[in-house]
């Protein structure tokens, strides 16, 4: 049974996904994101009965943090610690694109989900691109520390 | 008993993450070996004794679909149970997967009973074991 695409369920699943992997709380938030530092911004393609891509973007050092309560140790440091997060930051959006895409278009349609990709831009570069204007479903949540993450999925049909 | 194992992801993080769920698991584990694609797999499978293959879906160069074909056209691969971890929640695509060959599929994010109850499972079905060799 599929459910109807709303920035509701985008903030739920979402929400629920970083709870389970990362122990990290959330609540959506009306409030336009401000961090003055480096953003990261991981997205997905996908295809089947609706095609287009999936876009998380979250302070790059909050990906550092993810990694290292997903991995149990104290994190790496350094360059390598932001690496780590990134790809933190990736599996943590595919997660979240596999369980709302099940919802989306349904359990019975057949998807494909792409490798995600990351990108790095400053705060200036991450406000002027605009995530979520041209988004077809678009929500944000902050984390209990504060920390914005925004989402947003746009169609290519 | 002890099994070897093989973690076949592209994400370094996740291959860390499901190896410490393996050791929380239960399961008696000889030597857990990695892989970043299904290529690196190959290469490991064709070198290693491996008891159970825990394979990503979605990875570059050779996806996990690809490594399940290429290991069931291989008569000394295709006896080598492949259990995917993925996130992916298709129904339909876990029936086609199943029928080219997997054993069983844990959906990402997972807990260590699971691949306790899964390895258990499949090892009960195939038997085997690193022990000893």
């Amino acid at each position: 049974m599929a459910a109807e695409l709303t920035p509701a369920l985008l903030a739920q699943i979402t929400s629920a996904v970083l709870e389970e992997v990362a122990f990290v709380f959330t609540e959506p938030s009306e409030r336009p994101s401000s961090y003055d530092g480096d953003w990261v911004q991981v997205s997905l393609a996908f295809s089947g009965p609706r095609r287009g891509r999936m876009s998380m973007a979250a302070p790059r050092v909050f990906g550092a943090q993810v990694a290292s309560t997903i991995a149990g140790d104290d994190g790496a440091q350094g360059p390598e610690a932001l690496e780590r997060g990134d790809d933190a930051l990736r599996e943590i959006l595919n997660i979240v694109a596999g369980r709302l895409l099940g919802e989306w278009l349904g359990t019975e349609a057949v998807y494909e989900i792409g490798i995600p990709e990351r990108s790095v831009t400053s705060a200036a570069e991450h406000e002027s691109a605009g995530l979520r204007a041209r988004a077809l479903c678009a929500a944000a949540l902050v984390t209990d520390e504060d920390v914005p993450i925004e989402l947003a999925i746009t169609a290519s049909d | 008993m002890s099994y070897n194992l093989l973690v076949v992801d592209d994400s370094a993080l996740m291959r860390q993450m499901i190896k410490k769920v393996i050791s929380m698991s239960g399961v008696e584990v000889g030597t857990v070996f990695e892989a970043s694609d299904g290529l690196e797999a190959i290469d490991v499978l064709g070198r290693e004794w491996i008891d159970v293959v825990f394979a990503d879906l979605h990875m570059p160069r050779m996806s996990g679909i690809e490594l399940v074909e290429r290991m069931s056209a291989d008569n000394l691969l295709a006896t080598t149970p492949v259990v995917i971890v993925s996130s992916d929640r298709s129904q339909t695509q876990m029936e086609q997967l199943k029928a080219k060959g997997i054993k069983a599929y844990i959906e990402k994010p997972f807990k260590p009973e699971q691949f306790r109850d899964v390895v258990a499972g499949v090892l009960a079905s195939h038997g085997g074991g690193a022990h000893g060799r």
